[in-house]
């Protein structure tokens, strides 16, 4: 093959990775991501209130407390290849206290509870939690063949992934620790994020 | 004929390369959740002061009365991109994934800003913001008013104009008082100090012989 010949391959090669000039930015991506959007319906944006959080209740022996925050964990759910949004609000009795897309506070927290619908979860001092903890809290339920208003198809069941490893055990088993990136899904295999940049605790718009 | 094995093994390596992109997945950047129930997104840190904030929302607002619904997401560090970090540096094709993941009913127009620079989708000509740098010296503060400048230039660039919100000087970034402020003050208590201490010090002495004056008299 002669000098000419090798440019030209080397010039194929990039451009079938690099889509060849798609995009008039550089990026590390040899191409753009496919993107996930919000499911269309209500179901794609289930409430944050739990009955038992409303009446601030315990729930699992979680008190409604304003316990001390020490870290924060990231889930995300997937149904039929559509987001499902994890509410701000979660795990925070009411009146919430909004501003935009954030929840400020509210009368009191639970130890997991979420101030902003990004799926960050904020975790308290305390004994160690579950994803069940945090579905109880939101009121939606998390078992093997169902994830909030959603049902897995006949003859398959919820996948749980845990910091990009499959969880084998209970979907609501699932340890909630700080730092830890969570994907639930069904429906539609998505590919399960192995990380997340979790922002620094005391840049987060919080307060009971 | 050792070119050309090393040229297939090349190429597929590429299409390798870019199926696994392809299949990186995401709805993990906190910006695309934000913006589905707000019109900017913000960074975790450092805080944007609330003049900034508000002048952000309150352009946003006259630009939505002027024909441009935008949508800006305002990006200043890997962390403000959640599971999708390495975005990080590349507000264009951060834009042009941001569209997707929020386009639900429609397809709203679009800015990106980070320190890097502007993305912009649907939002009008990029030419429109050639001659806007993007201010990286004073931190999210200095991102945010640069997004400021960048609506009002793509406003201009349809035809149409809206006022420019009353924001803090950039002296004033970080939400604090100015640096030149804090040292002034200990200066200035000093000096007062001294002064008081002074007079003092001048009376005490006048009145001292008055007295000796007064006991001899």
């Amino acid at each position: 093959m002669s000098g000419a010949g090798r440019l030209l391959c080397v010039v194929l090669s990039v451009c079938v990775a690099g889509g060849c000039g798609s995009s008039s930015d550089p990026a590390t991506f040899s191409k753009v991501p496919t993107a996930r959007s919000v499911g269309r319906g209500a179901r794609y944006r289930p409430p944050p209130t739990a009955a038992s959080v409303a009446e601030v209740v315990p729930v699992n022996a979680m008190r409604c407390s304003s316990k001390r925050t020490i870290g924060a964990a990231h889930v995300e759910v997937f149904a039929y290849g559509h987001v499902v949004v994890i509410a701000a609000g979660i795990g925070v009795a009411p009146p919430l206290r909004r501003r935009g897309a954030y929840v400020l506070g509210g009368r009191c927290t639970y130890p997991l509870h979420t101030l902003e619908p990004t799926g960050l979860v904020l975790i308290a001092d305390g004994p160690a939690r579950t994803l069940g903890d945090l579905f109880d809290l939101w009121g939606q339920p998390l078992t093997s063949k169902a994830v909030a208003g959603f049902r897995a198809p006949v003859g398959r069941s919820v996948a749980v992934f845990l910091n990009g490893a499959r969880w084998l055990g209970s979907p609501a088993a699932t340890p909630l620790s700080a730092g830890a990136q969570i994907t639930i899904e069904l429906g539609e295999y998505v590919t399960p994020h192995t990380h997340y940049e979790f922002p620094a605790l005391r840049s987060l718009r919080s307060g009971a | 004929m050792r070119a050309a094995a090393c040229c297939s093994l090349a190429l597929a390596l590429s299409v390798a390369l870019a199926a696994v992109a392809s299949s990186a997945l995401a709805d993990a950047d906190p910006a695309s959740d934000v913006l589905l129930a707000q019109d900017a997104f913000f960074p975790y840190q450092p805080a944007v002061s609330h003049g900034l904030e508000n002048g952000m929302n309150a352009v946003l607002r006259s630009a939505k009365k002027a024909g441009l619904p935008l949508k800006v997401a305002v990006i200043g560090s890997r962390e403000d991109l959640g599971a999708i970090p390495d975005f990080f540096g590349h507000p264009q094709s951060y834009a042009e994934f941001l569209d997707k993941e929020i386009s639900y009913n429609n397809r709203p127009p679009l800015l990106v800003v980070m320190p890097a620079g502007f993305g912009v989708v649907a939002a009008g000509p990029t030419g429109a913001l050639a001659a806007i740098s993007v201010d990286t010296r004073h931190g999210s503060d200095g991102l945010v008013r640069s997004g400021i400048e960048a609506v009002l230039a793509l406003v201009r660039a349809r035809g149409s104009a809206v006022p420019a919100p009353t924001t803090p000087s950039s002296s004033a970034a970080g939400g604090g008082p100015p640096v030149a402020l804090l040292f002034a003050i200990p200066v200035v208590l000093l000096v007062l100090l001294g002064v008081v201490g002074l007079l003092r010090g001048r009376r005490r002495r006048r009145g001292r012989p008055q007295r000796t004056r007064g006991r001899r008299r």
